[in-house]
């Protein structure tokens, strides 16, 4: 199911097996279960799957936010998790929010040091982003004054920051209205164009259609499909990529019951 | 709006402060003020009024243990367990008792922090003896009582319903040579205000003024209506410092009479104080004294 | 190396005490101020003459109370409101350790501690040299002192606070900061009549809980005693870095293994 290219991958999932413990003295309860792929330099990877399906649980374990019950993971050869793995990456949260008393200039600053991006370019590639999300002319102002899609927008900016090699991104166009969604996929194309490898999860499959070279899909926590996108699947608009997710997740479904 | 809600608070507390300070000021300053009648009854009756009865009583119970530690220069003082107890009569028999007996006080106290000889704690020990206001027992001085006398001042301005401090705050100004047996019958006619059921203060007073005022005729109404409200009181409801008050009455008022030469007087206070109790020295030996009515 | 770490801890504390300047948390303690203030010209109207020791020490009184209170409030939320509002996300998506962001979030919230210290400080002494009231010398190994223990406040309360919810981690800082005279002294009278497993059990709770009580010189201060010896003053400051060092530990052992 793995492509296999040359060289280092950008991320490599081995067996991974990821689960939570509900309480104290309840068994753990696994949500992804052997996941095994790899995402090769440059690519675009849209990662699908129903709700529940153990994407951001994945995302989470090749961030290090939790651990892996089993199996591993490695970003440029680095083990996930680690502060080297984290150097390549840049990534934005399902959810993004952000300190809401602090003004977009700063809140890329903090994270622009933490970094490690010197100050004086720190300050030019973050007027520079902000202005790349759309996000001009509101520096200045507290985020607590800021809408759910413009608080995403600031949270692409974020990631983007320090351009990092590899970009994950767990539901990037949430929240966001129709021409903002525009707006950040074209914003991607252009991150695409430099060859950052991306990875994404999404249910907007108009974008995934638009931006992806590859796809997995995943259900109940297993890998069940993994696809080259073509022009077939291209078509239309994503309605294509929606009639090939939704059959086959009901397959996968009542293969599960069967 | 939250912003607005803040200010408008601070500004309705300080702008209470000024006049709160102004209406207790007088109290402090052995003014003729206490509580009158309405407001004892609003002190008792509503809930407002009862919330902040709970924080002056704090507030006055707080001061009379601070008194304790002002008298000790800062030295925290405490009661013996039993074990201490028992084991100083030990060290005492087998007389090797030095350093225990370095931490005596009267015999029953000690201080809170304990001496290096006592403590387990090691450098830890050594390091609260140097932080906290700790000498041995025998090592520190003691400050005059009457100097702690603007602590009653505070105790009472804060809860006048605190008994303890008009009586034992009128003691220390009687005491006090600047400030003299006048002032405290002023206190502790404030108290009286405040406090008209208090047998304490009534036998108080008629003690100041009988004792050190040496005006019998006035001090025989106080120690009068002391006695009288013991016998009001259910004896079950009188507390330790009722008791004493009301035995006090009792000696006072024998001999407020015999130095008045109102002998047959002191003899009916001597033998209803003998009546009311049996073992009481001063009445008993007046009635020895003077066995017969018509006897001068 | 160092100078990198320097910078990270910079910037989350730097975040940290920048959020709450404008989330107006210290409002609280100038709002606060301005009561005591408002008492102090109260119990003024009633003339300070023979009320010395009572005045400072009451104002030392508030001073530590208020200041450990912030420092507690300041500190809980730090860890839990990064995880409950997802701003952790990014930020350990960053390449930084669990550790580091324990550790600026300690020193963000040390530094407003500090700085609601100081106002209060700053408003106890003024109050009292308007009382016409000096505090002498000690007054400054006092502040020292209480600058320290309030290190120890925020490492034990952030510690805390990865353990359970930020409420709890409240509770049971203040009752550590508020009864440790208490404490203290009641394991002094129950060691002296427990049996030898009794002894072991409360000497090992004595050691290894931090005895706040230790850095209050505000009785000395109150009644005019003189400073405390240097070397009191250095062994006290190697006490509290101690536990500070030990609760960050074991506050960041336990956030380092926390599924976020």
């Amino acid at each position: 199911m793995t492509a296999q290219v040359g060289g280092v991958p950008a991320l490599h999932v081995d067996g991974l097996t990821v689960g939570y413990k509900p309480g104290p003295l309840q068994p753990t309860k696994y949500v992804v279960h052997g996941l095994s792929f790899s995402v090769q330099p440059g690519e675009v990877i849209g990662f699908l799957g129903p709700n529940g399906a153990g994407k951001s649980s994945t995302i989470k374990a090749v961030m290090g936010f939790v651990t892996a019950s089993a199996g591993s993971a490695k970003v440029f050869g680095h083990d996930a998790g680690s502060i080297t793995a984290r150097e390549n990456i840049g990534y934005l949260p399902e959810v993004a929010l952000y300190y809401p008393f602090l003004t977009p200039m700063e809140t890329l600053r903090l994270y622009g040091t933490l970094q490690g991006i010197p100050k004086e370019k720190l300050r030019a590639e973050s007027l520079e982003l902000l202005k790349r999300v759309g996000l001009e002319g509101r520096e200045k102002h507290q985020l607590r004054t800021f809408s759910k899609g413009m608080q995403q927008r600031l949270g692409i900016a974020q990631a983007l920051l320090g351009s990092p090699k590899l970009l994950i991104l767990d539901e990037v166009t949430s929240g966001v209205d129709p021409i903002g969604r525009r707006h950040l996929r074209e914003l991607l194309g252009e991150v695409k164009k430099t060859g950052t490898t991306i990875f994404f999860s999404s249910h907007e499959l108009d974008e995934v259609a638009q931006l992806c070279d590859r796809v997995l899909l995943l259900h109940g926590g297993r890998l069940i499909e993994e696809r080259i996108m073509d022009e077939k699947l291209r078509s239309g608009i994503g309605s294509a990529l929606e009639d090939y997710f939704v059959t086959t997740m009901e397959q996968a479904t009542l293969r599960k019951a069967a | 709006m939250k912003d607005g809600l803040v200010y408008a608070l601070c500004g309705i507390c300080l702008a209470l402060a000024y006049p709160i300070a102004n209406s207790i000021r007088p109290t402090i300053e052995q003014g003729p003020v206490g509580l009158t009648q309405e407001q004892n009854e609003a002190l008792e009756e509503k809930a407002q009024a009862s919330l902040l009865g709970q924080f002056r009583g704090s507030m006055s119970d707080f001061l009379y243990l601070q008194v304790d530690k002002f008298v000790h220069e800062g030295v925290e003082i405490r009661g013996k367990t039993e074990s201490e107890l028992k084991k100083d009569k030990e060290s005492v028999t087998s007389g090797d008792g030095v350093e225990t007996g370095a931490r005596q006080h009267n015999g029953t106290e000690t201080t809170v922090v304990p001496g290096k000889k006592e403590d387990w704690r090691g450098i830890l020990g050594d390091i609260e003896r140097q932080v906290k206001t700790y000498k041995p027992m025998g090592g520190h001085g003691h400050r005059d009582p009457k100097d702690a006398l603007h602590i009653y001042r505070l105790m009472t301005a804060s809860n006048p319903k605190f008994i303890r401090g008009w009586t034992e705050g009128a003691w220390l100004m009687a005491r006090k040579k600047e400030v003299g047996a006048e002032k405290a019958l002023a206190f502790l006619r404030e108290g009286e205000k405040a406090n008209p059921e208090s047998i304490e203060i009534a036998s108080s007073l008629g003690w100041l003024l009988t004792r050190d005022l040496k005006r019998y005729d006035e001090g025989r109404t106080p120690l009068e209506r002391a006695i009288a409200l013991g016998k009001l009181r259910d004896p079950q409801t009188l507390t330790t410092d009722d008791e004493e008050a009301l035995v006090s009455a009792y000696r006072f008022l024998v001999n407020n009479r015999r130095y008045a030469k109102d002998i047959p007087a002191a003899r009916r206070w001597a033998l209803d104080g003998q009546a009311r109790f049996p073992d009481d020295p001063t009445c008993r030996k007046f009635l020895e004294e003077y066995p017969a009515e018509n006897q001068n | 190396m160092v100078l990198r770490k320097l910078t990270i801890w910079g910037a989350l504390s730097g975040a940290s005490i920048l959020e709450s300047i404008r989330r107006k948390d210290l409002w609280v303690a100038v709002i606060l101020s301005v009561l005591m203030i408002g008492a102090a010209g109260m119990l003024g109207r009633f003339g300070v003459k023979g009320l010395e020791t009572f005045l400072k020490s009451a104002a030392l009184t508030v001073v530590n109370l208020l200041s450990v209170v912030l420092a507690v409030i300041f500190t809980a939320r730090q860890i839990p409101e990064e995880v409950s509002r997802r701003t952790v996300y990014p930020l350990l998506a960053r390449p930084i350790s669990r550790f580091d962001l324990l550790f600026g979030k300690f020193l963000g919230a040390y530094a407003l501690s500090l700085l609601g210290l100081l106002l209060f400080a700053l408003i106890a002494f003024g109050a009292l040299k308007w009382f016409g009231l000096g505090v002498g010398t000690i007054f400054w190994q006092y502040l020292f002192l209480r600058a320290l223990i309030l290190g120890v406040v925020c490492a034990v309360t952030i510690g805390l606070s990865v353990f359970m919810t930020p409420q709890a981690a409240i509770t049971i800082s203040l009752l550590l900061a508020m009864v440790s005279q208490t404490f203290s002294s009641a394991v002094m009278l129950l060691e002296a009549d427990s049996q030898q497993a009794g002894k072991l059990f409360l000497h090992g709770t004595y050691f290894a809980l931090p005895q706040f009580n230790l850095f209050d010189l505000s009785s000395r201060v109150s009644f005019g005693w003189t400073t405390i010896p240097t070397v009191t003053v250095l062994q006290l400051t190697v006490y509290a870095l101690l536990h500070i060092a030990a609760w960050l530990m074991l506050g960041a052992l336990r956030f380092k293994r926390q599924a976020l």
